[in-house]
């Protein structure tokens, strides 16, 4: 046993980027990079503040993505999901004290009931994913340009006060994000659900074969992520006190470029969650470097596209392996 | 059994959900308390506002006669000098400001101008820029203005990419960093100082004076907006809704999006020529939608109906010595240098209005080719109050 530890290498590469490890690394790497370079301005209590709020809503968001990629399927609607709740929360709230609580309620539940039709439409009609959440941005989307074609509604002041509040430098959405990454971790990690997740995204038709459950694997799978995109809208609301129909755009992307950067696989049964919140840290890091450094904005893109091919190339290597 | 299990227990939990969700907006829509907006100055706490409201009206008065509109009135605005008593303060750092500025990044050329007039302004009065781009998102620009404001700047420039940024707008303010809106408007509650931009309201409801003018009250027109659910887009077209609403005889056939894209605007007014071939006029917000239209008309052989929209040199190029009669204004993006001009005499302490309307040229096809610039580039908008020397060094125009 002595000799067997002695002679057992360090973390691989490949194991790294398996367990979600690497993306960390890259993290950190920024990080030495950043506070050699402007140390005190990246280290401030407000540019860590901003950091952490701006992570919220994709870490939301791409929590909920990083499951539906372990079933093996993809969210696409998340982005238009987060824009409809968002604008929803504050054109129903409206500044009326006493509406924050049922309707933050209810906005959450929503997202719940949209996540339910993906779930429903993937898991029970059988269709292909992409193309079921694909067309439920664009109807998402739609919902929302009727609810309203330009900027409505107010959130009340407790809402925005707690966007706002923050313990230190840590934002307290932040803290809600922390919650939920709990959360997520104790379903994936505790119960027989998670452990079916990983079984229905490694092969479907053999976890179906010893008897799991596989539509309500997935059909759940749908309704966290429509869960954690109402929870995102809601905060999003807060964050920019009023309601917009463009809010979200965009999303999904980031959320999907969040997870693969942290090495799950889009095929599905294999991912880790550390990776996906490294992959969130990554690309909030890069926007915050993009200002704090005063580069081109042009480059955010670049970059981001380049690390994204990097991260995939480099995951598929290490997978053959 | 199962399956079937599985299936009654999910129809009654969508049920029990629709039901809960339905009971709490329910709840929600019974609530009567609502806090409230921020408050308006009263005419009594307004400064100098004699002076403020005759350079609000000028900026209308001058598109009025351009467009030959004989009773073309300014919306209610009540425009006041701020105290700027508040925010006098010397540079925080250094011996020279430093502005921060949240922009749209460079998505257009209009963008791109837009930047580089502030920063070309900028080295000339010897100010430095902290910058952040928000490539035309408003999710990006909450995260920009929050990160700008970190770094306590001594006042800051926001080109709002919409009203969903007011919340981070109002979280600066209250920092004690004084925000000059720039190139477009927020509610009064996001607290901004001031406001220098050109009016959606003068411009959306101008040209549909126009069109109502040139059809005498009567006749079929399309509205082509810019893009679904940005204010910018929205406020115009809803400008021009309520305008022509005064005009019983005229009919709004359609309202389309060109997505500001000539490329989308051809293939919008393609079917518009299928469907609406008795179209009197075009409302068109934008240069490049107007643009558009011309290529279709002119490829199906039919005379281009009166249209509107903003100074593309693309635009007036492409019609010049044809007979296509149009309404154009601009949205000059170079109206960040005066942007900039009020962020600093907010921190200097000089006389600033809480709106500054910026008051820009307007022509009809009668005066098109004079404002044509065959030197300059198609997107230049013309004419242009940005430096030459800027233009020549952005390659928009040739030496």
């Amino acid at each position: 046993m002595s000799a067997a530890t002695v002679a057992r290498p360090g973390p691989s590469l490949s194991s790294l980027v398996r367990g979600g490890g690497a993306v960390w690394v890259v993290v950190a790497v920024m990080v030495v990079w950043l506070s050699a370079v402007r140390g005190g301005g990246f280290w401030s209590t407000g540019n860590l503040a901003a950091l952490l709020s701006g992570a919220v809503v994709l870490g939301l968001v791409a929590l909920g993505q990083h499951i539906v990629v372990l079933t093996g399927g993809i969210d696409l609607s998340v982005g238009s999901m987060v824009t409809l709740t968002s604008l929803l929360t504050a054109v129903l709230i409206n500044g009326y004290p006493i509406r924050t609580v049922p309707v933050v309620v209810a906005i959450v539940l929503i997202g719940a009931l949209m996540g339910g039709i993906n779930g429903s439409l993937v898991s029970i009609a059988g269709l292909p994913p992409f193309i079921v959440t694909l067309g439920m941005l664009y109807l998402v989307s739609g919902v929302a340009l009727t609810v309203s074609p330009t900027p409505d509604g107010r959130v009340t002041s407790a809402l925005t006060g707690f966007a706002t509040s923050t313990f230190g430098p840590v934002p307290a959405p932040f803290l809600v994000l922390l919650a939920s990454v709990v959360v997520i971790w104790a379903l994936l990690t505790r119960t027989a659900w998670g452990r079916h997740v990983f079984a229905v995204g490694g092969d479907q038709h053999a976890a179906r074969a010893v008897g799991i459950g596989t539509t309500s694997v997935l059909m759940r799978a749908y309704v966290v992520s429509g869960t954690l995109a109402g929870l995102a809208g809601v905060l999003l609301a807060a964050r920019t006190a009023i309601g917009s129909p463009t809010a979200g755009t965009g999303l999904e992307l980031s959320a999907i470029t969040a997870v693969v950067i942290g090495g799950t696989s889009l095929l599905g049964g294999r991912g880790s969650l550390l990776g996906t919140m490294g992959g969130v840290a990554l690309l909030s890091l890069i926007t915050n470097s993009i200002t704090l450094l005063q580069f081109p904005s042009t480059l955010t893109d670049l970059i981001r596209g380049l690390i994204i091919i990097a991260a995939v190339a480099v995951f598929v290597v290490k997978r053959k392996e | 059994m199962t399956n079937i299990a599985f299936s009654r227990r999910g129809h009654s939990r969508t049920i029990a959900t629709c039901l809960g969700v339905a009971a709490l907006v329910a709840v929600a829509g019974c609530s009567t308390e609502q806090e409230g907006s921020a408050p308006q100055a009263s005419a009594e706490d307004c400064l100098n506002a004699d002076e403020a409201q005759a350079a609000y009206q000028s900026s209308w008065s001058s598109v009025a006669e351009a467009f030959e509109l004989e009773d073309f009135q300014p919306t209610d605005e009540q425009v006041c000098q701020v105290d700027t008593a508040t925010w006098k303060a010397e540079p925080k750092q250094g011996d020279s400001y430093r502005v921060a500025f949240a922009a749209q990044g460079p998505t257009n050329s209009w963008g791109v101008l837009s930047d580089e007039a502030l920063r070309y302004h900028a080295d000339e009065l010897g100010v430095d820029v902290l910058y952040a781009a928000a490539n035309g998102d408003a999710t990006t620009q909450v995260d920009n203005i929050q990160q700008l404001a970190s770094q306590n700047p001594d006042a800051m420039v926001v080109v709002p990419m919409g009203d969903g940024i007011s919340g981070q707008v109002k979280a600066a303010v209250d920092q004690g960093i004084p925000v000059v809106l720039c190139s477009g408007v927020l509610p009064s509650s996001s607290g901004a100082v001031s406001t220098v931009t050109r009016q959606y309201d003068l411009l959306g409801s101008a040209y549909a004076e126009w069109i109502a003018k040139k059809l005498d009250g009567k006749g079929k027109v399309a509205i082509l907006s810019g893009l679904a659910g940005v204010p910018t887009a929205e406020y115009q077209k809803a400008a021009a809704e309520t305008t022509f609403e005064k005009y019983p005889d005229i009919e709004v056939v359609t309202t389309q999006y060109t997505e500001w894209s000539p490329t989308v605007a051809k293939t919008v007014a393609q079917n518009l020529i299928a469907s609406y071939p008795d179209l009197d006029a075009i409302w068109s917000d934008s240069g490049y939608g107007a643009l558009g239209v011309a290529q279709a008309y002119e490829e199906a052989g039919k005379p281009v109906p009166p249209i509107t929209g903003d100074a593309i040199n693309d635009f007036i190029l492409a019609t010049d010595g044809k007979d296509v009669q149009y309404a154009l204004s601009t949205f000059p993006p170079e109206m960040s240098s005066t942007c900039l001009d009020t962020a600093l005499g907010l921190v200097k302490g000089e006389p600033v209005l809480d709106k500054v309307y910026i008051d820009s040229p307007s022509f009809t096809d009668a005066d098109g080719a004079t404002y044509a610039r065959k030197d300059c580039d198609g997107g230049l908008l013309v004419p242009s109050s940005a430096p030459e020397p800027l233009l020549t060094e952005l390659k928009m125009c040739k030496a």
